[in-house]
């Protein structure tokens, strides 16, 4: 080795840190708490995430109503309360006398209605927040930061699924959560917990299915191209196409025929029929003392809810195994980006 | 005194192969790297960066096996990437992340908590000279300074290993002696260092030994001193006389001419020692010798040497 010249000012010093040597965990953590905290700082993503919030203060008035509908039921003063309810729940509460008897049901038809707007939000948030997430990594040729260090493809998908997932958390389970803890807190009385423990419960699931199947996706399209203007392309025509087309079918075939998997193309709808499914809203309403039309409004087409779990799986698992297969290759390839 | 675990080779390979389809970008490499800063030289699609890629466990071997510091490059993958650092020849910086953000962020990923990654990030971007700059975005870096961070997120979890590929890419001169200043130095800490770089002066001037690469094989390897040595049968030659009739005899008398210009000649001894030969030569054909010198081989002479011989095969 010939002699050189030292231009740097230091000398490399050996690291004696905890232990001596690196601790092993879970790296998608890492990935994950990075991407999200990384995420978080860019205003817009953050707007984006408070106005989720929004349904909280949308669903706190509709408790503090239904609340009033339970004491005043049967009251000539009640009459605008149950033009309000039927409004946004879609359900004609006139001559019941005793609304408090059927609270979970008309919560579970609050929180259906709550889902349906927060879908459309986190089909947004997951625009703005997704796409990049493998993508900007392929632009940036950033892989072998991860590949050349204990990180498997598994782990990268996890981390990155992770980061997704929570921004669809922060738009449609933590409202649904904070609204339930709100509600029972505004209609007061221990009873309520109880009544309302199962629908949290519920909510947790419903929740939790959007996040993977949402996080899935959009990382999936992520892992298609470097330019995350494309995944974005992509991610509104995988949910806004099916919803046209199902309206088109809806409106052209004969309802019996869209009952079936040729109603079951929009991922949107699929989720709500499952989510009313899981709710058991139409076993709910029917056993109470209402007529069907009093509550018809507010329950989905009739779908048979196997189709839409069938589509559901498919595209969660067709989009993991595209998202993994992919992730494999660029992590053999990494050395080489 | 020399420690067993620092006399144990760093790298081990016995007959590597590689397969993509029909290709093979490894064909039964067999090599045993000791500790010490190494230059890995080659052309382009030499199998530099498929052998990085497996030793990194990153590619599948088709056949063959190869140790990473005495860790099994297929059963020990995690554990050999916690202890190896790379730095690949692109860019590989995340956009908006600060130069601090980056670094603990690569630490994180080989599993340190993230007060060790955080204080780990500074002490290496100060020893890389990025600490000016530390809070600053990566993507505004000049060349010099990403490469230096691209240096600083592969020694952040302390390896005992580094891979660089292609370092000096894109640097200007002083960023260059900066960086080559500073893989000399991580070879005195006692980090092995494995260079790959098409650069010959940068591998000559901080590497201690040096493996030649090209189609996949292993052309040649050794420290470099010794491939600079003299050559026992190659000589030049210095004269004053007619060069065509100097050139004549010598062949006469089986001594090959290598290359010719006014008053000097390359040349090569059918046997060492049988300079007298020449000597011969200068005196039936009138010619006056001023000088005669064993020739010493450049790196670049052997590195063209093996190249050729491996694309006469």
């Amino acid at each position: 080795m010939s002699g050189t010249t030292q231009t740097s000012l230091h000398r490399y010093q050996r690291w004696s840190g905890r232990g001596g040597r690196p601790a092993a965990t879970g790296g998608w953590l890492n990935i994950a708490s990075t991407g999200v905290r990384w995420e978080y700082k860019r205003p817009a993503t953050r707007n984006m995430v408070l106005v989720g919030l929004v349904f909280v203060c949308g669903a706190c008035p509709l408790f503090y109503v239904l609340s009033l509908a339970e004491a005043l039921a049967g009251t000539p003063q009640a009459q605008g309360i149950y033009d309000v309810l039927s409004t946004f729940l879609g359900v004609d509460l006139r001559g019941v006398a005793r609304i408090g008897e059927f609270r979970e049901v008309l919560w579970r038809s609050v929180f259906i209605v709550m889902i349906k707007w927060q879908l459309l939000w986190a089909l947004i948030v997951v625009a703005r927040v997704g796409p990049g997430l493998i993508a900007n990594d392929l632009k940036a040729r950033a892989l072998p930061i991860y590949f050349a260090r204990p990180v498997t493809p598994l782990t990268y998908v996890l981390g990155k699924w992770m980061v997704a997932a929570a921004f669809i958390g922060f738009v449609v389970l933590v409202p649904n959560l904070l609204s339930l803890l709100l509600g029972v807190l505004i209609t007061g009385g221990l009873h309520t917990w109880g009544q309302t423990l199962g629908l949290g419960l519920d909510l947790v699931i419903c929740g939790l299915g959007v996040m993977v199947l949402g996080g899935i996706v959009v990382l999936a399209l992520s892992s298609l191209t470097s330019d995350s203007r494309y995944v974005t392309v992509g991610w509104l025509a995988v949910c806004l196409l099916p919803v046209m087309a199902q309206s088109i079918i809806h409106e052209s075939v004969d309802s019996v025929h869209t009952t079936g998997l040729l109603g079951s193309m929009s991922l949107q709808d699929d989720i709500v029929i499952l989510t009313e499914w899981l709710f058991d809203m139409r076993g709910a309403w029917a056993a109470t003392p209402l007529p069907a039309e009093a509550f018809e409004r507010a329950l989905s087409r009739p779908v048979e809810p196997m189709y839409p779990a069938l589509v559901l799986c498919a595209v969660t698992v067709v989009a993991a195994l595209v998202c993994y297969r992919r992730v494999v290759r660029f992590s053999r390839a990494a050395a080489n980006v | 005194m020399v420690s067993e675990a620092q006399s144990l080779p760093i790298i081990t390979c016995d007959k590597l192969v590689k397969r993509y389809g029909r290709i093979r970008a490894l064909d039964g490499v067999s090599l045993s790297i000791e500790p010490g800063v190494v230059g890995l030289l080659g052309p382009n699609g030499a199998g530099k960066s498929t052998l990085i890629s497996v030793l990194l466990g990153q590619t599948p071997g088709t056949s063959g096996g190869a140790s990473v510091l005495g860790l099994d490059i297929v059963r020990q993958q995690r554990q050999i990437r916690r202890r190896v650092g790379f730095v690949p020849e692109n860019d590989c910086l995340i956009p908006g992340m600060t130069g601090t953000g980056y670094v603990c962020y690569a630490g994180r990923l080989s599993g340190m908590t993230f007060t060790d990654a955080m204080q780990r990030a500074h002490e290496v971007l100060d020893y890389v000279d990025l600490e000016e700059a530390r809070y600053r975005p990566a993507e505004q870096y000049s060349a010099g300074m990403r490469q230096r961070l691209k240096l600083a997120q592969a020694l952040v979890h302390d390896p005992d290993l580094l891979f660089l590929d292609e370092p000096t890419n894109g640097m200007d001169p002083q960023g260059r002696q900066v960086m080559l200043s500073l893989i000399t130095d991580l070879g005195r800490a006692g980090i092995s260092v494995l260079l790959s770089s098409h650069l010959l002066p940068d591998v000559e001037r901080v590497c201690d030994r040096v493996l030649i690469m090209g189609g996949g094989q292993m052309l040649a390897s050794g420290r470099i001193e010794e491939m600079k040595e003299p050559h026992p049968t190659l000589y030049e030659v210095n004269y004053e006389g007619e060069s065509e009739v100097f050139r004549r005899c010598l062949t006469e008398r089986q001594v090959a001419v290598r290359d010719c210009s006014d008053g000097s000649m390359g040349i090569e001894l059918p046997a060492a020692g049988s300079q007298n030969l020449v000597l011969q030569a200068a005196v039936d054909c009138g010619v006056k010798i001023r000088g005669l010198q064993p020739k010493r081989s450049s790196l670049e002479d052997r590195f063209m040497a093996a190249i050729r011989r491996q694309e006469h095969r």
